[in-house]
């Protein structure tokens, strides 16, 4: 089926369900009540199933009208209060609740969990997940999206300097971590070292954070985790909304601005975002820096030329009925980010020299385009309910640099080095149904069509065109109140081709003299079956434990199969291998979660076995390329995969709490002992913080918070890896909510690495280059928002 | 609960413990590196060649030795250098077998290299794919059919000059070569090493030039600085003068 065919198929399928012709309607309601009978007031009720939402008024009433027959699902939240989850079915009456909400002094019971197949709350899941939302991502501010959500413990990030960031969940990341908006997998260059997410940072209200595989609702790469960010919570009917931030860090001297406005109309919206952010050199405690004995000057303490920009537009419209809803969002992510004068080949000091400029960007640099379309519906079918989304992306990144000469070979009068132009259709439909007051199932088909081009004067991989289909069942069922077991099966087909690339020879005289083979011709299909079950129990009523166990799968990608060329800043001559098969992973998950009104604490470890792990190893060989050392090749082993995640939180008073968290990753190569490339240093974090609410009218509220993010030094390294001795970092973060009037203010303060300590992070690419990370950083965030009623 | 919570931490520990000790030792030590020749600053006429040596070992098995030449000119793309010579780099393999390596290469510079400053990179990598340190000469290459750098003569500014703020800078000199010039450059540095003023004019082909360049200074802030003047011939000799000035 073509993309286009699609399309169609799927919007004939929102018409003829929204045309659908009159049918009878009702009403749920509800009262809110505290365990002392008094009824609670701004309490949000979300309807998932129709994306609406409301609070409940100072007698803890709620309603929402016109709703067709139906099983929904209610989300209950107030900060103060354990969050609920009620599934409501509507048959013949208006449905009138009673809902009793139980008091808690915890910041993480956000319950809503998106995420999981069967959109059911944190009791229901048998792997553990983590939510952030915007207040969350405000105070633990950070130089990317993906930075703020390595204070999660289990994320971490691997990074090019500061603006470019990729996720790495439990140690796996490239193309073993899904980062999916809107229902959509985001396709890029996770393949790549110096690939970043292309997410806007500011467009982001709500995250969650799945550990552990998740094969069977994405296919091939859920195998080490997912980043889910969920679309902005539509504006409420008949009222326009806004927002504008600014932002300014120190250390880079980053200044960001994000403007938002949308209206909502008869349940008829639109919203727009549109964000911009400069960023100069970024300051590092230290004036020199050694590489390769020799010593290098850092001139301003900056490192050179990792200047960037970004330009981002964000547009989304949809309409919001009694069967459901729709909704299409465009974005359009544009990143200019210059990469460490020297990270090219050997750094030279020559290279190092001060430009005169810390905020243009240089030679070398990477330009990142990523535009999407996405449509996503949700239509209520009788008691069952359809879940459609279908996306278009186009990623186009760049590199350039200066071409240079290199045997017999004409100079390239362009700095385009590498060009990768990939673009992907995808679909996925979920049909959820409620087989009784138990048990629910879930069944699903997906699939995405990808195609590559490349150009520039550099070689790395080919042209390719790649696709996958596949389609699940999954059941979960409730044994007891106490009791949830789940279980799925997925199937999976994948089919990759590239083209066989050819070099030219030259000649002395610069004429062509040969061809020579740079890529082989590769084309191969895969199939996968893949499935999981688990069960999550509460022995008591504080107590609950989770166990998931799992096969998942991922499928080799085109450049693992037929890369050969340099990936600059790595040093690497990186070879594909066509004959590589499918990795799978065995997989087993616990979680002990223990929560008490003021106390709460889990502990999840995680055991992992690969088969057939695949992975980027040095051969005995050296590169005939510049700037390359030895090449690497894309091998399989074997792999053993381990590691916990623990997270405690104690509230001391109602405003003072204190929380610690720490992970642990031990990756194990079965054939040689080593560890595997990429593994993240056993770390941890301890965090106090004092929430202070005020009788002041233009301070309601305060917080004032101080942490120490702690990491151990890495010597658990692969074969050519440099180990990574450990730091601490004292940070501070404080939240302000002013009013002026009828206007609320969020004001964000923070202050990185106080001490201005010189450290280095294992996963920073630029730690080959013995290069250490960023310096003190002061940053402050301001945000206006604005809602009215029309 | 206490037990289930037991018995699970102990199928973690029994499994890891089962795995690691299935597990052999690999090669991890790296293959060592002493290069004899050639020596940091040495000076070769290009047409002759560049001796290296030095001895190998690894703990195991040795693979492949590497030599990287190349320049190491200050960024200038020599790529589009009008004259008959070219820069020199070069790319070689060596094969090694054993525990213990003595080697020395003969790498010939060809006849029509440009002049400047090279870098010898050395490495060795071992059987297991163990990278040794990295071994690193800077050399310099003559052209042997012309060794002879331009020649300038400065006429203004003369030393200490002291210019006005944000007024005019005359800079003007007389330059020459033995045989053709390529190019001819001119900046203006700060204290701190910053570049404030860059000016250059290339693909020159002639065997005199005058340079008269009326700088403007505006924008640039009171203090000591240096005009630095740079002629490069056809086989990229170099000649740079530094004035001394004030800006005030």
């Amino acid at each position: 089926m073509t993309p286009n065919k699609l399309f169609i198929i799927i919007f004939t399928l929102i018409l003829l369900f929204s045309s659908k012709g009159i049918s009878q309607t009702f009403e749920i309601q509800g009262k809110i009540n505290n365990a002392e009978n008094k009824s609670v007031e701004g309490v949000t009720v979300f309807l998932h199933e129709l994306n609406r939402w409301t609070s409940s008024d100072a007698n803890g009433n709620f309603k929402f009208d016109n709703i067709k027959k139906g099983s929904y699902h209610l989300h209950v939240h107030l900060i103060g209060f354990k969050s609920k989850t009620l599934t409501v079915k509507v048959d013949n009456d208006n449905i009138d609740l009673k809902i009793v909400m139980s008091s808690s002094s915890l910041e993480l019971n956000a319950v809503l969990i998106e995420e999981s197949i069967t959109k059911s709350g944190q009791a229901q899941q048998t792997q553990p997940i983590n939510v952030v939302d915007e207040e969350y991502m405000l105070k633990n501010a950070n130089s990317s999206f993906v930075k703020i959500l390595e204070s999660i413990p289990g994320v971490s990030s691997i990074n090019t300097g500061m603006g470019i960031s990729k996720p790495v969940i439990r140690g796996l990341g490239f193309n073993r971590v899904v980062v999916a908006q809107n229902g959509i997998k985001q396709e890029g260059q996770q393949w790549g070292g110096d690939h970043g997410l292309e997410i806007d940072q500011f467009n982001v209200e709500r995250v969650e954070v799945v550990k552990g595989p998740a094969s069977l609702m994405y296919g091939s790469d859920g195998i080490g985790g997912v980043v889910n960010i969920r679309p902005p919570a539509f504006p409420a009917n008949n009222t326009v909304v806004g927002s504008a931030l600014m932002t300014y860090r120190s250390v880079n001297d980053f200044l960001g601005t994000s403007v938002m406005a949308g209206i909502n109309k008869n349940n008829n919206f639109f919203r727009i975002r549109v964000s911009a952010q400069d960023y100069a050199d970024y300051k590092v405690p230290a004036s020199e820096f050694t590489y390769n004995n020799y010593v290098l000057d850092l001139y301003n303490n900056r490192l050179k030329n990792t200047a960037g920009k970004e330009r981002n537009l964000s547009v989304m419209t949809g309409i919001n009925r009694k069967w459901g809803y729709s909704t299409i969002t465009y974005s359009y992510f544009n990143q200019d980010a210059g990469f460490f004068a020297g990270s090219h080949g050997t750094p030279r000091a020559y290279q190092l020299f001060d430009d005169g400029d810390v905020r243009n960007i240089d030679l070398p640099y990477q330009s990142v385009i990523h535009q999407k379309v996405v449509s996503n519906s949700n239509i209520i079918i009788g008691h069952s309910w359809l879940e459609i989304d279908a996306g278009y992306q186009s990623n186009m990144r760049r590199e350039f640099s200066v071409p240079h000469a290199h045997g017999f070979e004409p100079i390239s009068d362009s700095n385009l080095e590498h060009q990768f132009l990939l673009q992907t259709y995808s679909a996925n439909l979920r049909l959820h149904s409620d087989q009784s007051n138990r048990s629910t199932r879930v069944i699903g088909v997906s699939g995405n069509t990808q195609k590559n081009d490349i150009a520039g004067f550099s070689f790395l991989i080919p042209d390719f065109v790649s696709r996958n289909a596949g389609a699940f069942v999954y059941q979960q069922y409730k044994l007891r109140d106490s009791v949830f077991v789940n279980a799925g099966i997925r199937y999976d087909y994948g089919h990759v081709s590239t083209n066989r690339f050819m070099m030219s020879i030259y000649g002395p005289g610069n004429e062509i003299i040969g061809q020579s083979q740079r890529s082989p011709a590769v084309d191969k299909d895969f199939n996968n079956v893949s499935g999981s079950a688990g069960i999550s129990f509460f022995p008591s009523q504080s107590w609950n434990i989770k166990i998931n166990v799992g096969s998942s799968f991922r499928l080799p990608t085109a450049p693992e199969m037929t890369a050969n060329g340099i990936h600059h800043g790595s040093f690497r001559h990186e070879m594909g291998d066509s004959t590589l098969s499918s990795e799978r992973g065995y997989q087993f998950d616990l979680t002990v979660r223990h929560d008490k009104k003021n106390f709460t604490a889990s502990f999840t470890p995680f055991f992992n076995y690969f088969d057939q792990f695949i992975f980027l190893d040095p051969t005995n060989q050296f590169s005939l390329l510049p700037d390359a050392n030895l090449v690497y090749q894309f091998n399989q082993a074997d792999a053993l995969h381990s590691g916990a995640e623990f997270f405690a939180d104690l509230h001391l008073t109602d405003q003072f709490h204190l929380s610690a968290s720490g992970q642990y990753v031990f990756a194990l190569n079965l054939e040689t002992g080593y560890a595997m490339p990429f593994t993240p240093p056993a770390s941890g974090r301890v965090e106090a913080e004092y929430e202070i609410r005020t009788k002041l009218k233009y301070l309601p509220k305060f917080s004032l918070g101080t942490n120490v993010e702690w990491a151990a030094t890495q010597n658990r390294v692969a074969r050519n890896e440099p180990a990574t001795p450990g730091f601490y970092l004292l940070n501070f973060n404080s939240l302000l909510d002013l009013r002026f009037g009828k206007q609320k203010v969020k004001l964000a303060l923070a202050i990185q690495n106080i001490l201005n300590t010189k450290y280095f992070v294992h996963l920073n690419r630029y730690r080959l280059l013995n290069l250490p990370e960023a310096g003190r950083n002061f940053m402050v965030t301001l945000i206006l928002p604005i809602e009215r009623k029309i | 609960m206490k037990k289930t919570i037991l018995i699970l931490s102990g199928v973690f520990i029994l499994a890891t413990t089962v795995v690691l000790e299935g597990c052999k030792k690999p090669d991890e030590e790296k293959p060592t590196l002493t290069l004899s020749e050639p020596e940091n600053g040495q000076v070769f006429d290009s047409g002759t060649k560049i001796r290296i040596s030095g001895v190998v070992k690894d703990n195991q098995e040795l693979s492949q030795l590497k030599i990287d030449i190349h320049d190491a000119f200050d960024g200038h793309s020599h790529g589009k250098l009008t004259s008959e010579a070219v820069t020199f780099s070069i790319i070689k393999i060596i094969n090694l077998e054993g525990k213990e390596e003595t080697f020395l290469e003969e790498i010939e510079i060809p006849i029509n290299t440009l002049a400047g400053d090279y870098d010898i990179i050395v490495s060795v990598v071992d059987e297991a794919g163990n990278l040794s340190n990295i071994e690193e000469r800077n050399i310099v290459i003559r052209n042997s059919s012309d060794s002879i750098a331009p020649m300038i003569n400065v006429i203004l500014p003369t030393a200490d000059h002291i210019a006005p703020l944000n007024g005019a800078l005359l800079v003007q000199a007389l330059i020459s070569d033995n045989e053709l010039l390529e190019e001819v450059k001119l900046k203006i540095i700060n204290s701190s090493g910053t570049t404030v003023y860059d000016w250059e004019d290339e693909h020159l082909e002639v065997e005199s030039y005058e340079l008269d360049q009326l700088i403007n200074l505006e924008g640039i802030p009171a203090g000591s600085y240096t005009v630095e003047i740079i002629a490069i011939d056809h086989v990229n000799n170099e000649t740079d003068v530094d004035i001394d000035i004030v800006i005030q």
